[in-house]
């Protein structure tokens, strides 16, 4: 049990600093590259892009379904009383999620009319159930019997990996359609989850407690740093691979309408390399100190009864079995109306799935393409039913530089108390647009006194730029 | 629209600056309060398993009925010496003269108490000799001293001493081990002494004129192999004492155990030819130091037939003849005796009596009761010191306290438990409760339990009892046991008999996480 822990311990250790991403602004916002990260098939506003090493890009996102700081805190309350009532909010959907990415690398360039990106990326996710049953156990004025403690749904990923890509794009349709692909291979450095948590202890009378004990928590990586010499490349490039990919599509439909849609990380790794699985599986009776009176056998009947108890979870350990586990898929959906080449606003679905579990996000947005100089966008997003996310970001190009800053809940970096969900990106590309198309500018001043009703070219933002 | 745009956001920016204030410093006021129902203990009890102690005084019948079994061995032992001894005989003077070089005479054995030996043979003992002169000799002057009715190895027995030349007093001794003697002088009389004594002829011209030589002649240290007789009439008082008398499973009750059918057995083993009444005074006390007399009658030891044969006797104290109902339901912990024994108590009746040096007489206590009973108010009293329980400052940490007690007791007996709670300092009641623990198992019209009784019991903990037992020092338990029908009915008692005791606690507690 404490090598679990200290499994668990090592592997979140490796997760902190990570920053976050609900994305729900990046999908819409092409200006920057890193959009691809969310749509292989988003049209791209840069000929060339190269990403900085790094700096290129950096994410944080954290998300808490279940309560924000002031709903415990807030000066002046009973914070018994707070607990009591986030208690009462918490349900199996409650959910924790810190995740990080960082660019490592990436390039990408427009061939005719296609788009080819390539780059790494590292992630590091800490996903879990916010365990509603505990909270009920301990705070909860009613329900709080620790008898009738059951874990079964509580789920727990952390995991930190690196991703190889090689995205294209390809525009068809007289450039109104574009599809895209993105191909992931995967290294897992650390990663443990928990396949079953089937823990219970429930009063079968008042004077027995049934558990039951069905615990499979599976971890890779993390027994690398119980060796004395260790090889920092075998922890980088363990064999703990596996593939992802993404596909995505764009569809101009006409000046005002376009729509998108992707789906991300179908893919999963093996995990080979220093796996280390915990296993639980037992049933087992407490009726606390069981003694025979004609035995008088009384002595350490107390250290029996606990002993008895450990052992009734029967935890083992088992070395070396390889697993695989599935990525955490996501799948946008968005709808945009173009006010004009400038302006447009957009309506975005996003989804992701955890352990067959669905987690849904909506959002509105707009999106202001003032120049190549700057665009900046905003929006207000419901991510895992939490509603107050107001988000900005903005992208300023510096010559071939492209200094690029957006948070899906500005608020929240500032209103902390409140804080329930926000993230954090920013980053630097260096990145070139290439010439505008004159012409195009020209036909839209004639075509804005006489507008045209078959226009076979689409008239979106990528042209204008 | 941008304008605007930037102005929404920064209204938002300005309420957020109004957002509520956090004070993380609350966290020292959480408290948590897990509830739960969680057993305490599981305990069984079986009959069968409890008498397989190999030290219980109980033991177990073909029929797995229960009986109390218990024997002391030679609680009581009677040896030769504390039945006939010969004390040290004065001396008796003869007076040997010149004219009168031999004497002999018939004289009385002193005996104890009027016994009246026709023979005996010691073992050991002693002749004293002293011989006193008004003039010494001018030579060895040799005396004979015999015992015309005693013999060694067959002669009759004769010992000489001599006066040495020029001395005047002589004092001398002969050991006499395994000397016989024929006190009945051809079954005329009884304690005869035929003690001859004579200067030898070859010296009785050596004796000075006018001299006069006093013998005293002494018997001593004498130590019975065997006699015969008469023992004469008298009392022997035995030695008071105490010896531990624990029944397993009940040592800590006392009171109100109604044995239906008690009795309890002396058995006496004689090689002594002696008729001997035996007084006894057996007091059993129990664990509150009350105490309870047997009021046993006196009862005869028979004599035995023939030497080397043992008379084996047994005398049955039961309710007829005795008080032993009360003295056993007073669950005697320790039995306290005293006694004596009377040796022809009939007096001179019968054949002679006899004894020999390995002769005793050996006294035996034993107990043998089937366990059928009636138990009413069968109490334990006992108290739990150096009772401590801190709370280390959180008192509250209990909201309150259910405890759950459940029985499934296959023994026909209830139990009842009060629990005091006392001051550590002045041992008063600051508290308490009382539960029916058991409930005892239904009866057929033989005793036998039918089926289990169901008990269940809830006590409740609120703050002032929790509290109580927070300042309590020390825990007194108070049980009270009856038998089926409020004790009304006897009962027997089976190895079958189980008893399971479940307990368990409901606790709402209010914890504070800073004081953990």
């Amino acid at each position: 049990m404490k090598k679990l822990i200290g499994t668990l311990s090592i592997v979140l250790t490796l997760s902190l600093n990570v920053s976050a991403q609900s994305d729900m602004l990046l999908y819409n916002f092409n200006a920057i590259s890193q959009s691809l990260h969310t749509n292989p098939a988003m049209p791209q506003q840069t000929k060339v892009w190269v990403g900085l090493p790094v700096i290129s890009g950096f994410s944080t996102h954290y998300h808490n379904s279940g309560f924000s700081a002031v709903d415990i805190f807030a000066a002046g309350t009973d914070i018994n009383a707070n607990l009591r009532d986030v208690t009462a909010s918490l349900d199996a959907s409650s959910q924790l999620a810190v995740n990080q990415t960082v660019d490592l690398l990436g390039v990408g360039f427009r061939i005719k009319k296609g788009f080819l990106s390539l780059g790494a990326t590292q992630h590091i996710n800490v996903t879990m159930d916010i365990p509603y049953q505990l909270f009920n156990v301990l705070f909860s004025e009613n329900n709080n019997s620790i008898t009738q403690l059951d874990l079964s749904t509580f789920d727990l990923e952390i995991s930190n990996r690196t991703a190889f890509y090689l995205g294209y794009q390809h525009r068809f349709l007289d450039e109104k359609l574009t599809l895209g692909f993105r191909a992931n291979y995967l290294i897992g450095q650390q990663h443990a989850y928990i396949e079953r948590s089937n823990v219970s202890l429930t009063n079968d009378s008042t004077y027995s407690i049934q558990g039951r004990s069905d615990i499979m928590v599976r971890s890779a990586g993390a027994s690398a740093f119980e060796e004395d010499a260790l090889d920092p490349l075998n922890i980088a490039l363990a064999d703990n691979t596996g593939f992802a990919i993404n596909f995505g599509a764009h569809y101009q439909m006409n000046d005002k309408w376009s729509f998108s849609a992707s789906v991300l990380d179908l893919g999963s790794i093996t995990y080979n390399d220093y796996t280390r699985n915990y296993v639980s599986d037992s049933q087992f009776e407490f009726r606390g100190i069981e003694a025979d009176l004609a035995a008088n056998d009384f002595d350490n009947a107390l250290d029996r009864a606990l002993d008895s108890l450990e052992a009734g979870f029967n935890f083992e350990e088992v070395n070396g079995e390889s697993y695989t586990k599935s990525l955490m898929p996501r799948v946008f959906a968005a709808a945009n109306y173009h006010l004009s080449d400038k302006h447009a606003f957009g309506a975005l679905y996003h989804s992701r799935v955890w352990n067959g579990e669905a987690f849904h996000d909506f959002g509105v947005n707009y999106q202001g393409r003032i120049s190549r100089t700057f665009q900046w966008t905003a929006g207000y997003s419901i991510i895992n039913g939490t509603v107050n996310n107001i988000g900005a970001g903005f992208d300023l190009k510096l010559g071939a530089f492209q200094l690029y800053l957006m948070s899906d809940n500005i608020l929240g970096m500032v209103d902390y108390g409140g804080l329930q969900t926000t993230n954090f990106r920013f980053g630097i590309n260096f990145t070139f647009y290439g010439k505008k198309d004159k012409n195009k500018k020209k036909k839209e001043a004639a075509e804005t006194s006489a507008p045209s009703t078959n226009n076979n070219q689409s008239n979106n933002f990528i042209n204008y730029f | 629209m941008k304008k605007n745009l930037f102005r929404v956001l920064f209204l938002g920016l300005v309420l957020v600056s109004c957002s509520e204030e956090l004070d993380f410093s609350m966290t020292d006021d959480i408290a948590i309060n897990p509830s739960g129902t969680v057993p305490l203990a599981t305990l069984t009890l079986n009959l069968g398993d409890l008498v397989n102690d190999v030290d219980s005084s109980i033991v177990v019948d073909p029929n797995n009925a229960l009986r109390i079994y218990y024997r002391q061995d030679s609680v009581f032992t009677y040896s030769a010496s504390d039945i006939l001894t010969i004390p040290d005989q004065d001396p008796f003077d003869l007076a040997v003269t010149e004219s009168q070089p031999f004497f002999r005479v018939g004289v009385a054995l002193g005996t104890i108490s009027g016994a009246q030996l026709a023979a005996a043979t010691f073992s050991s003992g002693k002749i004293g000799m002293e011989i006193n002169a008004r003039d010494s000799a001018l030579n060895d002057i040799r005396f004979e001293l015999t015992f015309y009715n005693a013999v060694l190895n067959g002669q009759t027995y004769s010992d000489t001493f001599t006066l040495p030349a020029l001395q005047s007093t002589l004092i001398d001794s002969s050991v006499i081990n395994g000397l016989t003697f024929d006190f009945s002088d051809g079954g005329t009389r009884v304690n005869f002494l035929d003690i001859g004594i004579k200067v030898l002829d070859a010296d009785t011209a050596l004796i000075p004129d006018n001299a006069i030589y006093t013998c005293g002649v002494a018997l001593r240290d004498l130590g019975l192999e065997v006699a015969s007789g008469y023992f004469g009439q008298r009392t022997q008082a035995a030695p008071a004492g105490s010896f531990d008398f624990e029944i397993n499973g009940i040592e800590n009750f006392a009171g109100g155990l109604f044995l239906t059918d008690p009795s309890v057995s002396l058995i006496t083993k004689s090689t002594v030819g002696l008729p001997i009444r035996i007084v006894t005074d057996f007091d059993g006390q129990n664990l509150e130091g009350n105490v309870v007399s047997l009021d046993a009658p006196d009862f005869n030891i028979l004599a035995s037939p023939s030497p080397g044969v043992v008379q084996e006797s047994r005398f049955t104290l039961d309710a007829n003849n005795s008080a032993i109902t009360n003295f056993l339901a007073n669950i005697p912990q320790k039995i306290l005796y005293a006694g004596n024994l009377s040796l022809n108590p009939d007096g001179d009746v019968g054949p002679p009596n006899f004894i020999s040096s390995s002769s005793d007489i050996v006294i035996d206590f034993e107990v043998d009761v089937p366990m059928e009973m009636r138990i009413d108010q069968m109490r334990l009293d006992q108290t739990i010191d150096d009772f401590k329980i801190s709370a280390g400052g959180n008192e509250d940490f209990f909201e309150d306290i259910k405890l759950f007690f459940n029985s499934e007791n296959g023994m026909p007996l209830d139990l009842s438990l009060r629990v005091v709670l006392q001051d550590s300092i002045t041992s008063d009641s600051i508290g308490g409760f009382e539960i029916g623990l058991l409930n005892a198992a239904p009866i057929n019209s033989s005793g036998r339990v039918i089926a289990p009784a169901i008990a269940d019991n809830e006590v409740v903990f609120d703050q002032a009892l929790i509290l109580a037992l927070l300042r309590s020092g020390s825990l007194r338990f108070i049980a009270t046991v009856n038998s089926t029908n409020n004790g009304q009915d006897p009962v027997k008692m089976y190895t079958d008999y189980d008893l399971v005791i479940r307990a368990a606690i409901e606790a709402n507690s209010n914890i504070k996480v800073n004081s953990l």
